[in-house]
């Protein structure tokens, strides 16, 4: 059980308090409800790019990290599909100086040139290290575009292309500032070793006097619903064969996530699942093979990735992962194999608990999602999935015409 | 009042309090330690052989050794061991270093009993079956293959083959030969003659009661009384290369992986902490020297780092970027330009207070709950040093002078002793 208290400022900043004495440490998490999703589709990846920006300075203050480190503290940030993340730990006396640089980034950012060019750079390095210079590393360039048609997750976070990160303006990054990182529409978490009432007052100090901004409620296009399966072969200098087998599912906050989540554990997780058994260690078809889910604020995604054995088939491959997805739909999952995953979901909550910083993003993570307190619900929720649901959501998950299959095959010339 | 946006609140220095341990005897050389958090649900325990990298005699054999550890015991054939951790939620993690092997099991409090049963029999009785055997290799063939497309994996393995000689502890040029050339019985061989429980170090961390500590120490006993174990041999020595420039072209390379590496002094030296510090300025953090430059300033890398990489027998400097390959040549211009710069200009009081607070931050941020204690004391205990370690190291830190950066700069950071690798375009 994560204890916390919540405040709302008058100016619609929402702030979650976490208390654990035990710790010397302050964990300090600021989620903007902004993500990839809410991009132009001329203008992709921008909100990955503008995260790096937010480290260029602010209007009081020119540096954003020397004086967090000057009060030994740490920080980064990440941006998804649905979220922008910043997150700082420091020594527990010097919250102020977190609250402090936090707060005059979110009140004005330094829209400089010299910042927007160099960090422009940067990120078409980051997409260079991370998409283009790694074996299968473009996969979700090509899959996102694949699943969805319509919906802006058919782009990833780092963007549809290089073009439009070089493209980039200053007018777009103030523009984008004052839509998105205004109070109204972030979520402030506090954890560690704070007094309650303090902390309260000096949120209240530096956030207080920051504008609202305009509440945003731009609607986002459901994705349609999928009719037949599609296909894509593409073939790169890799070293094996790979598949990408992906299936439409339900969002994060759906009542069927927790289930969806298990029928992925029940195929993947550990040595003891069935991809593992059946596939790499009886059949001996793949050489890696997972099973997960992308869980995300609009339906998501059920991805099944696998590289083959050398002198594998894709059709022998495909066949295989399909006879073990219709394994679910059709047949009870053993008693063993759900206490199983129960037990691995109690355990890995409680390990990822352990640390102050995951008490922290999660509490704003789910207090974005709709309310801080469902956190605490999660095991439960986990412990609720019985056997049939397992059945019964693979039988919704796995359809032919639910799914998008990337063929991904190594160069002959290899 | 108006609010002082332009001056920053009042800050101070964090303050360093070394945990305490407890000591249980568990019937080996040492006895095994316990950073206790009474009313966690979870626990750790792990077990540090020295059965390192360094004292194998073929190339992977420490490796595939702790690899196939899980694959089938006497008590747990086939995939039992693996059946029956997943099955109780715990998770059962092997791995190698050039130093060590470790085994260490996570568990929920509420299942101890069951996983002890598993951990114990992978600690003294794996079996390492022939097709278990030729199926890891198999799949890690695979990946390998997989991570030699990596630029940044093919200069680090370049690291280990030209700054050691061929001769030389922890030398190794890995290849895919060396899959097919390793046997079932190099891995049994290494077992039998490395994992030497008698010698091993035993750490505990979480909650755990009397009658858990009572059950863990009677395995403990009976484990080590199962087997004799022969005393360790004496390590080979350290060789290191000349310094030397390497470059392997990546035809179509979109990055050039750059890596420097300069064998330096060791923990137990007592300029060592005043070293570590230098490079922490050089590369050790975000607000770094070369991250200031090459990525803030001129944007030719996502990243750029450097850290002292501290073995028993030797340690080094190491600097990593991945660069745009147009930028391959500038880069280690600027990089030599930083090292040459510390060597030359003292830092400023602003930027040694900077790096001394974020240090000590980090440090304080590494003690963070029993579970981080557990593994600072595994990191101190492989390279041979106590845990009063980190409180030294933190008066270390707090007494830093510019002096000290530039006269330790001087000393140790010579440009003419880098060996310098790239893997890409230039």
């Amino acid at each position: 059980m994560i204890n916390f208290q919540t405040h709302t400022l008058s100016n619609g900043l929402r702030l979650i308090l976490h208390q654990d004495l035990s710790t010397p440490l302050v964990a300090v998490n600021t989620l903007y409800r902004v993500g990839a999703k809410d991009e132009e589709v001329k203008r992709t990846g921008f909100a990955h790019l503008f995260e790096h920006l937010m480290f260029g300075g602010s209007k009081h203050i020119a540096q954003f990290d020397a004086p967090l480190q000057m009060a030994s503290g740490e920080n980064n940030a990440f941006t998804n599909n649905d979220i922008t993340n910043y997150y700082i730990t420091l020594p527990k006396e010097n919250l102020e100086i977190a609250l402090w640089l936090e707060s005059d980034r979110m009140l004005e950012l330094d829209f400089s040139q010299k910042s927007l060019e160099v960090q422009k750079n940067v990120v078409i390095e980051e997409f260079k290290q991370r998409y283009l210079n790694q074996p299968y590393g473009d996969v979700w360039l090509k899959l996102r575009p694949l699943a969805y048609k319509i919906h802006p997750y058919r782009w990833p976070t780092i963007g549809k292309e290089i073009q439009h990160i070089s493209d980039a303006e200053l007018k777009d990054v103030e523009a984008f500032f004052y839509t998105y990182y205004r109070p109204n529409n972030a979520i402030l978490s506090i954890a560690g070793n704070i007094d309650i009432a303090k902390t309260i007052d000096l949120v209240e100090k530096w956030y207080s006097d920051i504008p609202s901004g305009v509440p945003q409620s731009k609607s986002i296009p459901p994705e349609p619903k999928q009719t037949e399966k599609r296909v894509l072969h593409h073939s790169a200098d890799v070293p094996l064969n790979a598949i990408y087998k992906v299936f439409h599912m339900c969002s994060r906050t759906h009542k069927d996530y927790h289930a969806t989540d298990f029928v992925s554990d029940v195929l993947s997780l550990g040595k003891s699942s069935r991809f593992q058994a059946s596939l790499i260690r009886e059949q001996g078809l793949f050489s890696s093979i997972d099973a997960y889910i992308l869980g995300s604020d609009d339906p998501g995604l059920f991805v099944v990735s696998g590289k083959l054995q050398p002198g594998v088939s894709f059709e022998k491959a495909e066949e295989a992962i399909d006879k073990e997805l219709d394994q679910l739909k059709t047949k009870h999952i053993h008693p063993n194999e759900l206490k199983r995953v129960k037990n691995k979901a109690q355990s890995s909550f409680a390990f990822s608990s352990l640390e102050l910083l995951n008490r922290a993003m999660n509490l704003a993570l789910f207090e974005h999602l709709g309310d801080a307190q469902n956190l605490n619900l999660e095991l439960e929720k986990y412990a609720a999935v019985q056997i049939e649901d397992i059945s019964r959501v693979a039988q919704e998950l796995f359809r032919d015409e639910n799914s998008s299959v990337l063929y991904y095959a190594k160069n002959k010339k290899q | 009042m108006m609010l002082q946006r332009s001056k920053p609140p009042k800050s101070h220095r964090p303050v360093f309090t070394l945990p305490t341990y407890k000591e249980i005897d568990v019937g080996l050389s040492k006895p095994a330690v316990l950073f206790e958090k009474p009313d966690c649900e979870t626990l750790k325990i792990e077990v540090v052989f020295k059965a390192g990298s360094a004292r194998q005699a073929k190339s992977l054999q420490a490796f595939f050794t702790q690899k196939l550890l899980k694959e089938g015991t006497v008590s747990f054939p086939d995939q039992g061991v693996n059946y029956t951790t997943d099955l109780h939620g715990g998770y059962l993690v092997c791995g190698s270093t050039e130093d060590t092997t470790s085994v260490a099991l996570y568990a929920l409090k509420q299942n101890l009993n069951e996983l002890l049963e598993v951990f114990f029999s992978v600690l003294t009785e794996p079996v390492f079956e022939q097709k278990a055997f030729e199926r890891e290799i198999d799949v890690e063939r695979n990946h390998f293959l997989v991570q030699t497309q990596k630029n940044s994996y093919l200069s680090a393995l370049a690291v280990k083959a030209h700054l050691f000689e061929p001769e030389s502890l922890y030398y190794s040029k890995l290849s895919v030969d060396d899959f097919d050339a390793l046997k079932r019985e190099d891995v049994q061989a290494f077992f039998s003659t490395q994992y030497n429980l008698y010698e091993a170090d035993v750490i505990l961390a979480g909650d755990v009661n009397l009658e858990q500590i009572k059950n863990i120490q009677d395995r403990f006993f009976k484990a080590v009384s199962s087997r004799a174990f022969k005393q360790s041999e004496p390590l080979k020595k350290v060789l290191l290369q000349k310094p030397n420039e390497i470059f392997i072209r990546k035809k179509e390379a979109i990055q050039s992986s750059i890596r420097l590496v300069l064998p330096c002094i060791d923990s137990h030296h007592q300029d060592f902490f005043k070293l570590k510090f230098a490079v922490m300025v050089l590369g050790g953090y975000f607000g770094s020297r070369l991250m200031a430059n090459i990525r803030e300033d001129k944007g030719y890398t996502y990243g750029i780092g450097a850290f002292v990489k501290s073995l028993t027998q030797q340690s080094y400097v190491s600097i990593s970027t991945e660069v745009g390959i147009r930028h391959t040549r500038d880069t280690c211009k600027e990089i030599f330009y930083e090292i040459e710069k510390l060597t030359q200009i003292a830092v400023s009081q602003e930027e040694l207070h900077r790096v001394k607070n974020y240090y000590l931050g980090q440090l304080v941020r590494n003690f963070d709950g029993v579970f981080l204690h557990a593994e600072m004391y595994k990191k101190c205990t492989v390279i041979q040093q106590e845990f009063s370690y980190y409180a030294q190291m933190y008066d270390a830190f707090k007494n830093m002078t510019s002096e000290d950066v530039l006269e330790t700069s001087q000393a140790y950071l010579k440009a003419d002793k880098v060996t310098q690798i790239i893997v890409g375009e230039a």
